[in-house]
C-alpha cells in the first residue's frame, strides 16, 4: 500500500497551491520541503501581478475588497484572496551610467500592482493547513523511483534517509529541481546559463523618480562593467523598494555589486537614510522548457519545467491545473496529457520560441549597445516618454518595446540605428557570439 | 506499450528498450559479462542469450540487443538456453580459467572443464570490450581500442605503446570483469616490473597499458589519491582555488557555515550535487547544516553562496 495518494515536492506558491487544492478535493497529500517554514519567503522573489492584461495565456482581474485583493483567474476559472491591498505602479525606469533615465509610464491603466511574497505564502499555507493538508519541512528530497503503479520518494531529514510512498508525485521544487535532473530530463533542454541573486529590501530610500521599478546598470553605478540592478517597488511603504542583482558566478559577485551600489555608486545618496530590513538570495538558473513535463506517475509542475520563472501568476496557476490534472489521474482519466496540452499552449515560450531570447534581450540590451550609445538615446528619449497603454511591457516583450520606441525617433544616428535593429531581430546565440567578440577585442 | 511474456509472465514494456532490460526491471536474471547499462549494448559475450518466439517461429537471440516488440514470448532458461550457455563458458575457460567470475558462471552451470577439443590459453582478458567502451564513451578519452582480428584480437593501446589521451582515471580497471587490468598505486617504494622498467613512486602504473602517471600525494595523510594530470585538468576547466588538491576527499573538511552572515536563502541546499546541506531552524530563520558524512568537499556551494558566508576552513 502507499504512505499517500500524492505527495508535493517542494511548497513554494505552485506546490502550497497544489496541496491545497488537493486537500479541498480530499486527496490524501503530504507536502515535502527543504526549508524550516512554509508561510514565510527565503528566496530573492519580487511579487506583482498585470491587472487586466493577456499575460502567459492568462487574464487575471484584481477586485480590491476593503483591506483585502481577490484575485480572479478568468481563464483557469479558479478564485483567491489575498489578505492586503495591491498598489498599483505606472512607471518603469532604465538608468545609464552617468545617470540619465529613461522612462516608460502609464496613464489609463498601471503597469503592473505590487504584493509582498511572505504574505502571499503565507496566507497559502495558511488555507493548506486549515484544510487539513500535512508538511514535512526540513526535508530534502534527493532521489524519486517509479514503483509498480507509484512512486518511491527518498529523503534526507536531519542527517537521515527515508523513505515514503505515494501514486503521484508533483514535482515543483523550483527552477534547480533535483527531481527534474535526477530523472534525466535535463540532458535534452538547452542550458541559458546560471545567475545567481541577493536582494535587499530597504525602506527610508530617497529615491528622486515617481514610484516604478528602475533597471540600473554601467559601471558608475555597480563597480563593475557587467550586470545590472533591479529597484522594484515594496509594499512595505513608500519609501520601501526592493533592490536586486544578478551576476555570474562567482555569487559573491553579487555581494560586492549590491554593497557598491547603496554605499559607494553615483546613487548611493538615496539610500543615506535607508535601512535593510529583509536580505534575500537564490541562484536562478535559465533552461529551456520541458514540453512533456510528466513521467510515468510523476508531474513536474511551475518553475520545475519551466524557462526562467513562470512567476507568482504561472505558479498559481500551475499548481491549480496539476491538482485538478493529479485528480483526473487519481480517477483513471489522462490528466497529465491535458496538463501537458494546457502548458503547452498557455506559456509564451512553449508557444513561440523566440520569446526567451527577447526574455534574456532585456538584461543583454544595455550592455551591447555600450555606456555611450545608452546616454546618447536616453538623452534622444527624454523628449517624449514612452506611454505603455497601448505597448506591452511586460518582461517578454519589455526589450522589444523599448527599442521600437527609440527606433521611431528619426534623428537617431543610422549606425546606432542598425544596432537597435540588430538587437531587436537577434536571437539568443547571436547576441551572445556578437558580446565575445566585443569582450575578445576588449582584452587585445 | 508492448505488451510481452517472458517465462510465462505477461509484462508490459516501455518503448525503445532491449529484452535484458526489460527482464532486469521485473527481477528475471539473465547472466552477462559485456553488458553495463551506462553503456550502448554490444553484444559480445552471447551469455545473455535467450529464446525468443516471434511469428511461431523460435529462435536463439542475445537479449542485451534485441529490442521489444509486441507479441514476443521469451523463456530465459530452458534446456536449450543452458547448454548454450554451457558452451559459451566453456570456452571461456578455454580463453582462461582464472578468473573468478568465469568460475562462479561455470559452477553454477555445472561445466567442469575448458572444451577438450581446443587448447587452454590462460589468458585474463575476454574480450568483452567494456574497457575500451567506458573509455570512449564515459570517459571520453579513447586511449584504449580492439587490435587485430579473429584469435589475434586484444584490447590495447594505439600501438602498444603508452597512450597521450590516456587520463588515468583508472574506469577500465573498475569495469573490467575479470580484473585482467593491472593497475597499482605506488607510493614510495621503488619496482621493477617482469619487463625490467623501474618505477620509483608515488605514481599509478598501468602495466597492461605500457602507461604510468605521477600521482598526487594527499597533504593531510599521505596516501596517493589521484593521478596529477587529470587533476590539474580539472582544477584549470573548473577555476578551482589553487590547492583544491592538495588533501584527498577523505581529508577535505566540509565547508564552513558563518551563521551571522548568511541569509538562509537556500541556495546551498538546492545547488548541493549530492544533497549533503540541509536547513535547521534559528529562531525565525534558518541556516544550512552540512552534513561531514555525505560531503564530498567539492566546494559547489563555496562558489555559489550570495553573501559568501560559506568558506573553506583553513586546517592548523
Amino acid at each position: 500500500m502507499f504512505d499517500y495518494d500524492v505527495i508535493v515536492v517542494g511548497c513554494g506558491p505552485t506546490g502550497l497551491m497544489a496541496t491545497s487544492e488537493l486537500k479541498a478535493r480530499e486527496v490524501n497529500v503530504l507536502g515535502i520541503d527543504m526549508k524550516t517554514r512554509l508561510d514565510k519567503n527565503f528566496r530573492s522573489a519580487s511579487g506583482f501581478f498585470f491587472d487586466d492584461q493577456e499575460f502567459n495565456g492568462e487574464c487575471i482581474r484584481l477586485e480590491p475588497k476593503g483591506d483585502k485583493t481577490r484575485i480572479h483567474y478568468e481563464k483557469c476559472g479558479f478564485s483567491l484572496d489575498y489578505p492586503a491591498p495591491m498598489e498599483a505602479i505606472h512607471n518603469s525606469y532604465m538608468v545609464s551610467n552617468s545617470g540619465k533615465n529613461y522612462q516608460i509610464t502609464s496613464r489609463n491603466k498601471p503597469l503592473y500592482h505590487i504584493f509582498n511574497p511572505t504574505t502571499w505564502l503565507s496566507a497559502r499555507y495558511h488555507n493548506a493547513k486549515e484544510l487539513g493538508a500535512s508538511f514535512l519541512t526540513r526535508t530534502l528530497v534527493i532521489k524519486t523511483k517509479e514503483i509498480p503503479g507509484g512512486v518511491e520518494v527518498i529523503f534526507r531529514k536531519d542527517g537521515r534517509k527515508g523513505k515514503l510512498t505515494c501514486k503521484k508525485l508533483i514535482a515543483s521544487d523550483g527552477l534547480q529541481s533535483r527531481i527534474t535532473r535526477e530523472l534525466g530530463f535535463n540532458r535534452n533542454r538547452g542550458v541559458i546559463g546560471i545567475g545567481p541573486t541577493i536582494e535587499y529590501e530597504m525602506v527610508g530610500v530617497e529615491c528622486p523618480l515617481p514610484r516604478g521599478d528602475l533597471f540600473i546598470f554601467g559601471e558608475k553605478n555597480l563597480g563593475q562593467k557587467t550586470g545590472q540592478i533591479f529597484m522594484v517597488p515594496s509594499p512595505r511603504g513608500k519609501d520601501a523598494y526592493r533592490i536586486e542583482t544578478a551576476t555570474t558566478p562567482p555569487a559573491i559577485k553579487n555581494y560586492q555589486v549590491i554593497e557598491y551600489f547603496t554605499k559607494e555608486s553615483s546613487l548611493a545618496w538615496w539610500f543615506k537614510k535607508a535601512s535593510v530590513v529583509e536580505k534575500s538570495g537564490a541562484v536562478v538558473e535559465l533552461f529551456t522548457p520541458i514540453k512533456v513535463p510528466h513521467r510515468g506517475n510523476i508531474i513536474l509542475v511551475g518553475d520545475t519545467a519551466a524557462f526562467g520563472e513562470v512567476l507568482y501568476q504561472g505558479a498559481t496557476m500551475c499548481g491549480y491545473m496539476a491538482a485538478v490534472a493529479v485528480e483526473k489521474e487519481l480517477r483513471g482519466h489522462k490528466g497529465f496529457d491535458e496538463y501537458t496540452q494546457w502548458w503547452n499552449s498557455t506559456f509564451e515560450w512553449n508557444i513561440d520560441p523566440k520569446k526567451m531570447s527577447e526574455y534574456s534581450k532585456r538584461f543583454l540590451f544595455t550592455r551591447y549597445m555600450g555606456a555611450d550609445t545608452m546616454d546618447y538615446l536616453f538623452d534622444i528619449a527624454a523628449k517624449q516618454p514612452l506611454i505603455a497603454d497601448d505597448a506591452r511591457a511586460n518582461v517578454y516583450d519589455f526589450a522589444k518595446t523599448v527599442i521600437d520606441h527609440l527606433l521611431s525617433f528619426p534623428e537617431v544616428r543610422p549606425d546606432v540605428a542598425k544596432k537597435l535593429r540588430f538587437m531587436r531581430e537577434a536571437d539568443i546565440g547571436l547576441m551572445v557570439a556578437e558580446l565575445a567578440k566585443e569582450a575578445q577585442a576588449l582584452k587585445k | 506499450m508492448p505488451l510481452i511474456t517472458i517465462n510465462g509472465k505477461k509484462i508490459k514494456a516501455s518503448e525503445n528498450v532491449t529484452i535484458l532490460e526489460v527482464a532486469r526491471g521485473n527481477a528475471i536474471f539473465i547472466p552477462t559479462l559485456c553488458h553495463n547499462d551506462g553503456l550502448t549494448p554490444y553484444g559480445g559475450c552471447r551469455l545473455c542469450v535467450v529464446e525468443v518466439v516471434k511469428n511461431g517461429k523460435t529462435t536463439v537471440e542475445a537479449s542485451c540487443t534485441y529490442p521489444i516488440e509486441e507479441g514476443l514470448t521469451i523463456k530465459t532458461n530452458t534446456a536449450r538456453i543452458r547448454k548454450a550457455r554451457q558452451v559459451i563458458i566453456g570456452l571461456l575457460l578455454n580463453r582462461g580459467p582464472k578468473p573468478l567470475v568465469i568460475q562462479d558462471l561455470a559452477s553454477e552451470y555445472g561445466v567442469t572443464g575448458p572444451l577438450t577439443r581446443f587448447s587452454v590459453e590462460n589468458e585474463h582478458c575476454i574480450r568483452c570490450g567494456l574497457c575500451v567502451q567506458a573509455c570512449r564513451e564515459i570517459v571520453q578519452a579513447r586511449a584504449i581500442c580492439f587490435a587485430g582480428m579473429g584469435f589475434e584480437r586484444k584490447v590495447t593501446t594505439p600501438f602498444n605503446e603508452s597512450s597521450l589521451d590516456c587520463i588515468g582515471c583508472g574506469t577500465c580497471e573498475l569495469i573490467c570483469p575479470t580484473k585482467y587490468i593491472d593497475m597499482k598505486d605506488l607510493p614510495e617504494a621503488q619496482e621493477v616490473t617482469p619487463s625490467d622498467h623501474q618505477i620509483i613512486g608515488p605514481v599509478r602504473n598501468f602495466d597492461t597499458w605500457n602507461t604510468e602517471f605521477k600521482v598526487r600525494v594527499c597533504n593531510e595523510c599521505g596516501n596517493p589519491f589521484y593521478s596529477a594530470q587529470p587533476l590539474k585538468k580539472f582544477q584549470e576547466s573548473q577555476n578551482l582555488q589553487s590547492g583544491f588538491f592538495d588533501v584527498c576527499p577523505s581529508c577535505r573538511i566540509p565547508p564552513h557555515v558563518d551563521e551571522d552572515l548568511c541569509l538562509g536563502c537556500g541556495g546551498c541546499v538546492v545547488n548541493c550535487p549530492i544533497g549533503a546541506i540541509l536547513m535547521k531552524e534559528k529562531g525565525e530563520e534558518q541556516k544550512p547544516t552540512i552534513y561531514r558524512e555525505n560531503c564530498t568537499g567539492c566546494h559547489y556551494c563555496v562558489d555559489m553562496c550570495v553573501v559568501g558566508a560559506i568558506t573553506i576552513e583553513n586546517r592548523e
